[in-house]
């Protein structure tokens, strides 16, 4: 097989951006090449949304043809993606439009997550053990720091709440974030040696 | 407020009222309004790259710009993935993207997720408040690290502290939760629905939903049967 | 002849007729509140003061970059005037000059919520280009917190009204170094844009809801976030504090009995899990 062909290429490609970036942020030379490639990074992502967004297209239609179940309500997502698109190009008044009476209105209403947020509330803040009532403690402590009414009833409230948020709360983000800090470089190194290849889809 | 008076009232109530209808049970108005919504970030989503891509890569490629003729042709390399014989060549862009990416994320962990993470505070201030905070900061930080070190086989000392670890996070995990309770609501949505004309948009989804509802618990309600085998 | 009987289910023990009453007193709560709104003193913390101050002491002169980057519900609750006002006061007092930028991962909708924004602040004594320039919504994400990090003239070639960059007299000459101030908000975690701005040792500020303050407590109690908003309170008291009232502080007043009313729930689930545990220990 070619070596063009081989996925050694594509781990190659990947590796020589990696470390040429990391030369360049650590000793400041070719800063123009740096900051071309990091534009290349945001082009090819464009690119990756075009062929996102072609795929799920054909998947859609290739449903409507075989006439699967609901696909019949992908017309209304074909037809508002060309009619909206055609206006944001063409007619402005009309983009205006549908963004002022359709858009706004779905992105409010789409959050039902509201009341999904009490129902969950109701039926799943059940502790078990005495670490969930720990848990739900802090939480309707913090709660209570954010209300307003709270605070008018007894200033202990905020107070505790700001300590839950600076003290305990800080420590354990610290511990997470350099959790994930040292995550990141192991994997880096994973990938660098050859071991990681989920960017290549496998 | 003005602006929650006029015709567009109707079209956010209608769309509000479809779109909550999912709570309910899943229905041919909610199913289209998700579509619809899709259908409308998709293309949100397109012009705003196919506009950068103009600005970006097309009119300097125009120009000469030799570097940005070069990463055009990286990226049409992507749609060469629906060829059979030139199949692998869609990987090049993407082996790019994931390398610049990786890069960008990596340069920067090392100074802002662990170096400024382990700067300490001082412990031996005039402030015995600010010192006892520190103490305990640390101390949640270490006992939740000590959680996490799954490959080392906790013994009395690694359990003890592990645990406290576990509590520390149960108060972390509890200020996020916390962000819950302290109370979504439905009013900016609700205010629409009360301008005019919305209202009447919003009376007759309640009188359906009312409906509906009233239905659905005569349905469950079962009488007492008595069969016989 | 055996018999079978079948009792009737109650109407409220049914799992959907307990949602249903759910949903009904939150919409019934949110709609008394619309009539009557419920209106309490709040007093401003210390760190929407930090923010606020930290905004008003820009250098005279200096330049503030602002990424919106939150996923907006729309622009007609008045989701960031004031805080936009707040940033354009600086510019008409101080001469301070402001990049609005987006590099939202939720997509586009933050470049239209800077651009309809813009649209209703007073900006006079102002000109676009020279005293404010909005670079519109780019894609990348994280590349584009880099980009900026590396250097605010290869971001993009045009603005988002499509005028080149080289063509704003703002922008001209201007380096990442020579930018004062960095402040965004977030609809998500806050790490990429700690991983890309820190290391630039700058101010930075945050505007994120609860959870995101409570998750980025980290880099505000070692000094990488300089100063910032604590969700919806903090907005609200920001908007006390310069006396620019929007229609977010009229909806943060439901919190006074939504905030309760969700505590209650929390407490009645557990109690009645509680009972409803006893009671099967006792039929065992």
């Amino acid at each position: 097989m070619s070596f063009v062909k081989q996925k050694e290429l594509a781990i190659i490609l990947f590796i020589a951006p990696v470390l040429f970036l990391l030369f360049n942020y650590y000793t400041g030379i070719s800063d123009p090449v740096a900051k071309e490639l990091v534009g290349w990074g945001s082009i090819l992502w464009n690119f990756s949304m075009l062929i996102g967004t072609y795929t799920m297209f054909k998947y859609l239609a290739t449903n409507m043809v075989q006439r699967k179940k609901d696909s019949e309500y992908s017309a209304i997502l074909f037809v508002s993606f060309f009619a909206y698109i055609a206006s944001m190009y063409a007619y402005p008044a009309g983009y205006d439009y549908i963004l002022t009476n359709f858009q706004t209105p779905l992105q409010m209403g789409l959050l039902v997550g509201t009341f999904t947020n009490y129902t969950m509330l109701y039926r799943g803040a059940r502790t078990r053990n005495w670490l969930g009532v720990i848990l739900l403690m802090s939480s309707i402590l913090f709660a209570l720091r954010q209300i307003p009414i709270a605070g008018q009833f007894w200033r202990g409230f905020t107070v505790i709440g700001s300590w839950l948020n600076d003290v305990p709360n800080a420590g354990v983000m610290r511990a997470i974030t350099i959790g994930m800090g040292v995550g990141l470089v192991a994997t880096l190194v994973r990938e660098l040696t050859g071991k990681e290849t989920h960017y290549l889809g496998e | 407020m003005e602006f929650l008076q006029g015709f567009f009232t109707v079209y956010f109530a209608a769309i509000i009222l479809m779109c909550w209808s999912v709570l309910i049970k899943s229905n041919p108005f909610s199913k289209a309004m998700s579509n619809l919504s899709l259908g409308l970030m998709l293309a949100w989503w397109l012009k705003g790259c196919v506009d950068s891509l103009i600005k970006d890569v097309f009119i300097p490629a125009t120009q000469g710009n030799l570097a940005r003729i070069a990463v055009l042709v990286l990226g049409l390399f992507m749609f060469l993935r629906f060829s059979k014989g030139l199949a692998f060549t869609a990987k090049w862009p993407l082996a790019v993207l994931a390398g610049v990416g990786t890069a960008i994320a990596t340069k920067g962990a090392i100074p802002s997720m662990i170096l400024s993470q382990i700067r300490v505070g001082s412990f031996v201030s005039s402030n015995i408040l600010e010192n006892a905070n520190q103490i305990i900061i640390w101390l949640g930080c270490f006992s939740t690290l000590i959680y996490f070190i799954f490959s080392i086989r906790r013994g009395r000392v690694l359990g003890s502290i592990s645990r406290v670890g576990q509590v520390f996070m149960m108060l972390s995990f509890g200020t996020v939760f916390g962000s819950l309770l302290t109370g979504d609501n439905v009013m900016a949505s609700l205010a629409f629905m009360f301008g005019d004309p919305g209202r009447y948009v919003a009376l007759v989804g309640t009188a359906i939903f009312i409906a509906y509802v009233v239905y659905d618990f005569r349905k469950r309600t079962v009488p007492v049967q008595k069969t016989a085998a | 002849m055996t018999e079978k009987t079948v009792t009737s289910q109650k109407w409220y023990s049914s799992p959907a007729a307990q949602e249903y009453l759910v949903y009904l007193s939150v919409i019934l709560l949110s709609s008394v509140l619309l009539i009557s709104p419920v209106t309490f003193q709040l007093e401003v913390t210390t760190p929407t003061k930090d923010f606020v101050n930290r905004i008003r002491s820009i250098p005279q002169g200096g330049v503030m970059l602002w990424d919106e980057s939150s996923f907006v519900t729309g622009y007609y609750t008045q989701g960031q005037i004031s805080l936009y006002k707040l940033f354009f006061d600086q510019a008409k007092q101080r001469a301070v000059r402001i990049i609005f930028i987006s590099s939202c991962v939720d997509g586009p909708m933050a470049g239209a919520m800077i651009n309809k924004q813009l649209e209703v602040q007073d900006t006079t004594g102002l000109k676009y280009g020279v005293n404010y320039v909005n670079l519109g919504w780019q894609p990348g994400f994280e590349l584009v917190l880099s980009a900026i990090a590396k250097d605010i003239q290869t971001v993009t070639k045009a603005d988002a009204y499509g005028t080149a960059i080289s063509d704003l007299p703002m922008m001209k000459g201007l380096t990442t170094q020579n930018i004062d101030l960095f402040a965004f908000n977030c609809g998500v975690s806050c790490d990429p844009w700690m991983r890309q701005w820190v290391p630039l040792g700058k101010p930075i500020l945050m505007q994120g809801g609860y959870a995101l303050i409570s998750q980025a407590s980290g880099y505000i109690q070692s000094g990488s976030i300089t100063a910032y908003l604590n969700g919806e309170r903090g907005y609200v008291e920001m908007e006390r504090m310069t006396g620019y009232i929007s229609m977010r502080t009229a909806l943060f007043e439901a919190t006074n009995i939504m905030g309760p009313y969700s505590i209650i729930l929390v407490i009645v689930c557990n109690i009645s899990y509680m009972l409803q545990k006893r009671r099967k220990q006792r039929g065992q």
